[in-house]
């Protein structure tokens, strides 16, 4: 049975950890907040870049760029980003459990990995083909280090290296959600379907300046890295949105447990109590008797 | 009198959003264009330059650098890589910063191709900070 003793002190170190959870909440909150403001910045633009190629390349007959070429390469790249540092719930294995099932679902393809944040790495990096680790100089990866990171693996797939280049990311819904998902981002498709529905949405074509080819050729690549960018801030956005959800619950058990351990202390005192009471009072009886 | 609606975007934010205007030049790669109600749809890429945006509640200056501009129906969508506005601009900053690019320019040293066009795009977004600034 445990003694008072043992309970204040299992007190005080959960005590401890509440402070800890309960900053680290606090520094993911800020953290996060500025994060979203990037993402949420970043959104409107990438999606306006993204929907003006599909619509032009669907409108212009016949354009075929290097990035829509599809390759008769059964390798692909897939690029993970996750996160350098634990403590942020279900972040990192989540994306792992997205891999894993992207991998059986894709057994015919020549997979390697190269990784952003090394958390899903060590944690997968036994089951597949492992490649090389990118790291930022600070905790915020900036454009031009991102746009590194994205040109060689768009110079892998151009010269045929590579048949395919994938990313594997958490996407940010909101501070409590995010979504693990992979993504193709070379070459870039455009369906059939989507194409017909986009020519029957627009009867009549733009006035382009300079040409349609011209404007494609200078659009695509900016496209590609601003899918790997938003990629990225959006991996960003979900660690601190995930961290700071597992600071609050660490901090809800915590609080809890100390309710819990308070009261198991308490009545064992009262029983201390209660019976040295009892040893003093039958004492004097049995002096009185 | 009819209007549009203007989206300004750039990867570092949204600058304008679903703002009424009725009149817009814009800079593009060749030139200026204007841009009225009723314009046809146009998809062009941008300069670097100003843009001067009139909406009844007055006229508003932005600068933009390399981008795209879509025109369609009554929407305007303007993606640029970078966007700011009159108010925003810090004139000693943009001082400085043009002097230093003047100066390294000036060819008392040689300069690499990269470097020369590095300090030609400095001194140009320097001048064109300083052309808002005084807009305001």
């Amino acid at each position: 049975m445990a003694n008072i003793k043992d309970l204040k002190k299992k007190i005080k170190s959960t005590k401890g950890t509440l402070k800890i959870t309960k900053a680290m909440k606090l520094v993911s909150a800020a953290k996060l907040n500025k994060a979203q403001i990037r993402i949420l910045g970043l959104r409107p633009y990438s999606t306006e870049l993204e929907s003006t190629v599909r619509t032009v390349s669907a409108l212009a007959q016949n354009y075929s760029n290097n990035y829509f070429q599809v390759k008769n390469n059964n390798k692909a790249i897939v690029l993970v980003v996750s996160s350098d540092k634990g403590l942020c719930g279900g972040y990192n294995s989540q994306l792992a459990k997205a891999i894993r099932k992207f991998k059986v679902e894709n057994q015919d393809e020549d997979l390697k990995f190269v990784w952003i944040g090394k958390k899903v790495r060590d944690l997968i990096s036994k089951e597949v083909n492992a490649g090389q680790t990118y790291t930022f100089a600070k905790i915020e990866p900036t454009y031009e280090e991102v746009r590194k990171i994205a040109d060689e693996l768009s110079h892998q797939f151009l010269n045929g290296e590579v048949g395919k280049v994938y990313v594997a990311y958490n996407s940010f819904i909101s501070a409590i959600a995010f979504d693990s998902k992979v993504r193709q981002l070379l070459p870039m498709q455009v369906a059939e379907k989507t194409k017909e529905e986009i020519k029957s949405k627009y009867p009549y074509d733009f006035k382009y300046d300079p040409s349609a080819e011209t404007i494609l050729d200078t659009l695509v690549p900016e496209v590609y890295l601003t899918t790997v960018y938003t990629c990225v801030l959006d991996a960003i956005a979900s660690e601190h949105g995930s961290r700071m959800n597992a600071m609050e619950n660490a901090s809800k058990n915590s609080k809890e447990m100390v309710k819990k351990l308070s009261l198991k202390m308490n009545k064992l005192r009262q029983a201390k109590i209660t019976t040295e009471l009892i040893e003093v009072v039958s004492g004097a009886e049995s002096l009185n008797g | 009198m009819s209007a549009f609606k203007l989206n300004l975007f750039t990867p570092k934010g949204v600058v304008v959003k679903d703002l009424e205007c009725n009149d817009i030049v814009i800079p593009t790669c060749r030139g200026e264009i204007n841009i009225l109600p009723d314009h046809t749809h146009i998809l062009t890429e941008l300069g670097t330059g100003l843009m001067t945006v009139k909406t009844p509640m007055g006229t508003r200056h932005y600068s933009v650098t390399a981008g795209l501009c879509r025109v369609l129906k009554d929407t305007v969508t303007i993606l640029s890589f970078t966007s700011e506005k009159a108010e925003e601009i810090d004139m000693e900053r943009a001082k400085s910063a043009k002097a230093k690019a003047t100066d390294r320019l000036s060819g008392k040293e040689s300069l690499s191709d990269v470097d020369l066009l590095k300090f030609r795009r400095k001194l140009e977004r320097a001048e064109l900070r300083i052309r808002l600034a005084n807009l305001k």
